[in-house]
């Protein structure tokens, strides 16, 4: 299902798999995004120069995925499961997504210190199995979890971040802990996750 | 016209031009310069600004301020809200996102302090693709930038 109407482009799952596959949409999913003049942001979903995905772990698991090319930036934002909304941006426009989507913000205190990270803690924070998700996010005290993942050509980099009462820690994999972290460094992150040739204005 | 309070600047960050004539509502502007290649570009720029606070608090005047700027500001997300000193008085720190009328990525980052009934904030606004090659430099300026103490006889309104 792909939903055009009143300006707001809905997509269930299978509306997804259908835009981000290689094959022909079908003819009524072709003319719904034609007649809403979104073509060029199928060719940016297929072709990205940069993929970002963005894995939200709290009571549920969202994964809203961004594709950006020189010319734009097509967010699939998770609204509830199985449901989308395709967005058109302007790719300088990721910085602030990526602020909404994983809920940076202001906190009342700065982050608490350093702390260990558990073994494998990507992998459990955002783990498909409630249970396992919920025991994970305890056990940093945290309420949310997420994974920002930038891809492009063949490689790709990860940021993981807790945000709890404590504040926001970030997870240095290598050192195996979670290290306090401000909306600011996480913003500055955010605003340099595109490589310059896709963020630059045009000229 | 009004008199211009007396106040002191902060310092140009390295290759920007003071405004001779800052615009109406500043006390103070410096920006970036214009970039030969492209003039069209938004030009970074650090502008000082003194509210009368009438009475009101610093929490209060902090208050009214995140209420009025989301409507002034297209498409405002607050990114970052913080309390430090500010030339050695209790001040903070803000730092937003927004865009202009061109749909340009803006962010915005501001230092606020008041001084008895006059409340100063240094703002820069920075293309958000700049944002994190410039803020380093910002941070310095608004941490060398004495408002309240660094009047002295030879400032110049």
């Amino acid at each position: 299902m792909i939903d055009t109407q009143d300006g707001v482009v809905r997509l269930d799952d299978a509306g997804v798999a259908a835009l981000l596959g290689g094959g022909d949409l079908d003819e009524a999913a072709a003319a719904e995004l034609a007649a809403a003049g979104l073509r060029p942001a199928l060719d940016t979903l297929r072709r990205p120069v940069v993929t970002l995905e963005v894995h939200v772990a709290g009571s549920s698991l969202q994964l809203h995925r961004i594709a950006v090319d020189a010319e734009r930036a097509v967010v699939l934002l998770a609204v509830r499961p199985g449901l989308h909304q395709l967005m058109v941006l302007p790719p300088s426009h990721v910085a602030a997504a990526l602020v909404r989507i994983t809920r940076t913000g202001p906190r009342r205190s700065p982050a608490s210190g350093p702390r260990p990270a558990p073994a494998d803690a990507p992998s459990l924070l955002l783990s498909d199995d409630a249970d396992v998700r919920h025991d994970a996010l305890r056990a940093v005290s945290a309420t949310l979890a997420w994974r920002l993942r930038v891809a492009w050509d063949a490689e790709h980099r990860d940021l993981v971040v807790v945000d709890g009462a404590d504040g926001m820690h970030v997870l240095d994999e290598e050192d195996g802990a979670l290290l306090p972290v401000s909306a600011t460094t996480l913003y500055r992150l955010f605003s340099t996750a595109l490589p310059p040739e896709a963020l630059e204005p045009r000229a | 016209m009004t008199e211009l309070p007396r106040f002191a600047p902060p310092s140009v960050p390295q290759g920007w031009d003071k405004v001779a004539r800052p615009p109406t509502g500043a006390v103070w502007t410096a920006v970036e310069p214009v970039d030969l290649a492209r003039p069209d570009r938004f030009r970074a720029n650090l502008v000082l600004t003194v509210d009368d606070l009438g009475g009101l608090s610093f929490r209060d005047w902090q208050v009214v301020s995140d209420e009025v700027l989301p409507t002034m500001l297209q498409d405002y997300l607050l990114v970052d809200l913080e309390r430090l000193e500010v030339d050695g008085l209790p001040g903070g720190r803000r730092l937003a996102h927004h865009i202009d009328q061109a749909a340009r990525a803006l962010t915005m980052e501001q230092w606020f302090v008041a001084d008895g009934d006059r409340g100063w904030t240094l703002t820069a606004t920075v293309e958000t693709w700049s944002y994190d090659e410039l803020a380093g430099e910002l941070a310095e300026v608004a941490a060398a930038w004495r408002p309240v103490t660094g009047v002295g006889a030879g400032d110049q309104p």
